[in-house]
């Protein structure tokens, strides 16, 4: 297969991390600062390291670097942080496919560049590629596609990067947490905000800071609403909406649509190996390791769930490293007695999938750090989350307030696992479903 | 803009270059002559050629006695080969078209007797468990199917500009971005055409106006064709549930409705039509809401393991039937009025009839007095550029070290890099949704999401405009409206 390729062997490193954003970074800079010795090589497909955070505001850097930065000095810093390291940092380097050794212990990489296509053989992988906003295709939001419907980050890039306007009237479509940084960008460019349009009862982020934009900066929240359709031929002309129960829409006039959130993991690179893949999640089934179900692939970052917060993935960046440095030091650790987890409707998955009960216990603030963790498609009040082991319960627990889209920390280490059947599994469900309202 | 400056002289001016009317070009440059083509939009294929299931069909469900049955024998043949003249991708798919229970098998058996009264050969009845082995995903109640061998996909905007530019290579002149406004008998045996960039003289005319061709022919005064419009609803899936569906997998389908599911050439799976609703005008190719829940149930039907959740894009299509024969058949005969004037009137299935609607053509074209005279030199070869994705690792190595470009990704869904845009936008694609259906760039399954905005970039660097005169397709609908402030 090398044969004719101009490097005609391939390249020996010890880690290949696919991915340059906060993930795949945390994990370069600390296995490189750990572990010096080791070939390290990180793959980024754009010209730039930093991944999403480059194009967008404040509040980044508290969990992992302790301190607040924008977007673009976090990402700024993360590069500095690398750039001291020996880790060979290879940007506009695409991994087109991953092959898995055999034997679970030399994988290869095919990776393209300007330079040309060179194939890596690696003992480790960090697969850390990040998620992406669903499009209005996956939303099934009906419509001619005319000009002027865009995404989040699409609108971000727009703005931040190129300071261009992409029109004089937006309607954002969802209320995410993303939302919030999509009207603050809307603004800073000088483009009017027709509103935010939910679907649920209640917004899908912080609902104080939602209301205080939505009164300092005046658009109303549609909540309760879905949206029939977007007008237009060529560039947008507005969006047809319909509180829900009711037959009759109205009309939001508008030439700019942004479509906020729904973060899906970008993992079409496990398709083609026997890395196993959640369809929940639709990324890699990881354990408590993050080791993907193929030894020595780790995974960390947005691509293990979609969207959470950039400085959790810089963490479990760090947990992956330090997973890698374990198995390069000790020969293989058998652990016996995992125990799969799975959810049903509306959890919309739970990460990681993989857990040996005895060794999970959750950090001192589960919140702020990773740890086994869901999110909900839809805002729930006074609901119950239950964990079932065939028909046993083996625990509840009651929460006021579940935010769609918010990561919820679940304590494992309450569950009753005594007798617990290990094939069975368990799975994750929501009790009283009462939607917000 | 339309003035009435004549900038030109043709022999033959084709109106419409959707898959029919490149067809007809491409064909027709095989003979001596002065040839255009006049497209509305800024690429060929773009009308109701790109709101299709895109498959080169069997004679099967084209009613007995019609033109249109007889025009679709063969065409798997006619694509292969074409598909190598033009370096164009055509993939063979197998169809089965599914009787889910016992009522629904004489629907099927009809089809047969109807293939076959066409001349079609090697149409299979076969029995649920085959068809359970040969689509494992498939509803299990399925009873029979019949079963066709040696069809195929097609990706109709690729195949349309690899005709195009087949056609200039020998000759054509194409204009996009051109819209006839009215048709002028001259003095002499001949007529001006009057369209948004200046005039044309012609001594024929090809009305191959696809949805617009009842006003084409009415300019000639052929005032009687009328259409029945009807409007349906498409669903491409991401590529990580292709394996779900090998063939083109058919369900019930009457004038109301049609259930179909099909693997495409570029290895998606595409779902369509449900129930067809009436468009309120020739380019409402607006999704209806409604529609595209029934087209999914519609798909459940068929592969029960489907979810919507899959989908990565959505768009609606036209069909459209003629006034003029029956059975929803193609008008395809010289104008009443107007001497050397031929309509090319037809619908579904346009793509697979294509190839011999353009033999057709160039038949009447004869008997209205052009003259036949093959070129010496016709090239019947065109060049594709390098497709990337599909290239072996050393062809993809080389291909970098001969341009940087091709290392460059700049689709990482569908892995399209700068190289392969670069030389779409060299070659003629002007707009975001050019770029799209020529490379694929914005097409898997984030749809953009992540190229979209370095797609704009290259488009306005390498037609050197600014970001704000690019175009998603052509006329107003530009993306960028100005500058910030910030």
């Amino acid at each position: 297969m090398l044969s004719g390729l101009a490097t005609n062997e391939s390249i020996a490193v010890d880690v290949a991390i696919i991915g340059g954003g906060p993930a795949g970074l945390s994990a370069c800079i600390e296995l490189a600062g750990k572990s010096p010795d080791s070939r390290i090589a990180l793959f980024e497909s754009e010209e730039e390291l930093g991944g999403v955070p480059r194009t967008c505001h404040l509040f980044f850097g508290m969990r992992d670097l302790r301190r607040i930065y924008t977007g673009e000095g976090y990402a700024r810093k993360l590069n500095d942080l690398i750039r001291k390291t020996p880790a060979e940092i290879h940007n506009q380097a695409t991994v087109l496919s991953i092959a898995t050794g055999e034997k679970g212990d030399r994988h290869s990489l095919h990776v393209a560049s300007p330079e040309g296509l060179k194939i890596y053989e690696t003992r480790f992988i960090v697969l850390a590629t990040g998620c992406c906003e669903s499009s209005l295709g996956q939303r099934l939001i009906p419509s001619a596609r005319p000009a002027g419907i865009f995404t989040t980050w699409q609108l971000q890039q727009i703005v931040n990067i190129h300071h261009l306007k992409p029109g004089n009237r937006a309607l954002v479509i969802g209320s995410e947490d993303a939302a919030l940084s999509t009207v603050m960008t809307l603004k800073r460019a000088g483009i009017s905000i027709a509103g935010i349009v939910e679907e649920d009862g209640d917004v899908q982020t912080y609902p104080l800071m939602a209301r205080g934009l939505s009164g300092l900066y005046g658009f109303p929240i549609y909540k309760e609403t879905s949206v029939r359709s977007i007008s237009g031929m060529d560039r947008v002309e507005g969006v047809e909406l319909v509180v829900q129960g009711k037959e009759r829409g109205f009309h939001v006039e508008c030439d700019t649509v942004i479509l906020s959130g729904r973060f899906r993991p970008i993992s079409q690179l496990i398709d083609h190996t026997p890395m196993t893949k959640d369809p929940s999640s639709d990324g890699p089934v990881v354990d408590m390791n993050l080791m993907t179900s193929v030894p020595n692939i780790f995974s960390a970052g947005n691509v293990l769930r979609g969207g959470d917060m950039h400085d959790l993935c810089a963490l479990e960046g760090r947990i992956v490293a330090q997973s890698i440095l374990r198995r390069m030091t000790s020969s293989e650790s058998k652990e016996d007695g995992w125990v799969s987890l799975r959810v049903q409707d509306p959890i919309r998955y739970v990460v990681p999938q993989k857990i040996v009960p005895s060794k999970a216990k959750s950090p001192g603030f589960p919140s702020l750090f990773p740890c086994v963790a869901i999110q909900v498609a839809h805002t729930l009040k006074n609901a119950a989350l239950e964990a079932w082991s065939g028909d046993r319960k083996i625990w509840e627990s009651s929460y006021r307030r579940m935010i769609a889209n918010h990561r919820i920390p679940i304590p494992v280490e309450r569950f009753n696992w005594r007798g617990i059947d290990l094939e069975e599994g368990v799975e994750l469900r929501v009790k009283t479903s009462q939607p917000i309202g | 803009m339309g003035n009435s400056q004549i900038v030109d002289h043709y022999d033959i001016v084709v109106v419409g270059a959707g898959i029919v009317g490149s067809m007809i070009a491409r064909e027709l440059s095989k003979y001596e002559g002065r040839i255009a083509l006049i497209e509305k939009e800024s690429s060929p294929g773009w009308g109701v050629s790109k709101g299709s299931l895109s498959m080169v069909h069997a004679p099967d469900f084209c009613p007995p006695g019609t033109l249109k049955g007889k025009l679709c024998l063969n065409a798997p043949e006619r694509f292969k080969k074409l598909s190598q003249e033009l370096e164009v991708a055509y993939k063979e798919v197998d169809e089965l078209w599914l009787a889910l229970d016992p009522s629904q098998v004489p629907a099927i058996e009809d089809a047969k007797t109807r293939g076959e009264g066409h001349g079609g050969t090697g149409f299979q009845i076969i029995g649920g468990d085959k068809v359970r082995e040969l689509e494992p995903h498939v509803n299990p109640k399925v009873v029979a199917a019949l079963y066709i061998r040696g069809l195929g996909v097609v990706h109709p905007p690729e195949w349309a500009f690899a005709l195009t530019e087949n056609a200039v290579q020998n000759g054509v002149r194409c204009h996009f971005n051109t819209e006839v406004q009215n048709i002028q008998r001259g003095n002499e045996s001949g007529y001006l055409v009057q369209t948004s960039k200046g005039s044309l003289k012609t001594r024929w005319i090809v009305n191959a106006a696809g949805l617009f061709a009842d006003e084409i022919a009415s300019m000639v005064g052929d005032r009687g064709i009328e259409f029945n419009l009807t409007k349906g609803t498409m669903a491409i899936f991401n590529k990580s549930v292709s394996h779900l569906v090998r063939h083109m997998v058919y369900g019930t389908f009457s004038k109301r409705h049609s259930q179909a599911i099909t693997p495409t050439v570029h290895g998606n799976l595409l779902l369509g039509l449900g129930y067809f609703t009436i468009p309120e005008h020739k380019t409402d190719y607006k999704v209806e809401p409604a529609g595209l829940q029934d087209m999914i149930k519609m798909g459940k039907e068929l592969i029960p393991c489907l979810s919507e959740k899959d989908i990565v894009a959505t768009f609606g299509g036209i069909r459209s039937e003629n006034n003029l024969v029956p059975n929803g058949d193609f008008y395809l005969a010289p104008s009443n009025h107007s001497p050397g004037v031929i309509h090319a009137v037809i619908g579904q299935p346009g793509l697979t009839a294509a190839p011999a609607v353009a033999d057709l053509v160039i038949d009447l074209l004869s008997k209205e007095g052009f003259p036949l005279r093959a070129k010496g030199n016709f090239e019947s070869k065109r060049k594709s550029w390098p497709i990337f994705s599909g290239a072996t690792l050393e062809a993809k190595d080389r291909l970098i070290r001969s341009d940087p470009r091709y290392g460059r990704m700049v689709c990482r869904c569908e892995q399209v890099t700068e190289g392969e845009i670069v030389e779409a936008i060299r070659r003629g694609a002007d707009t975001l949704d050019g770029i799209k259906h020529l490379t694929r760039a914005g097409m898997g399954c984030c749809q953009g999401g992540f190229c979209g905005i370095p797609v704009l970039n290259l488009l306005a660097r390498q037609l050197s405009t600014g970001h704000r005169q690019v175009t998603k397709k052509g006329r107003g609908s530009y993306p960028i409206r100005g500058v910030t402030s910030c």
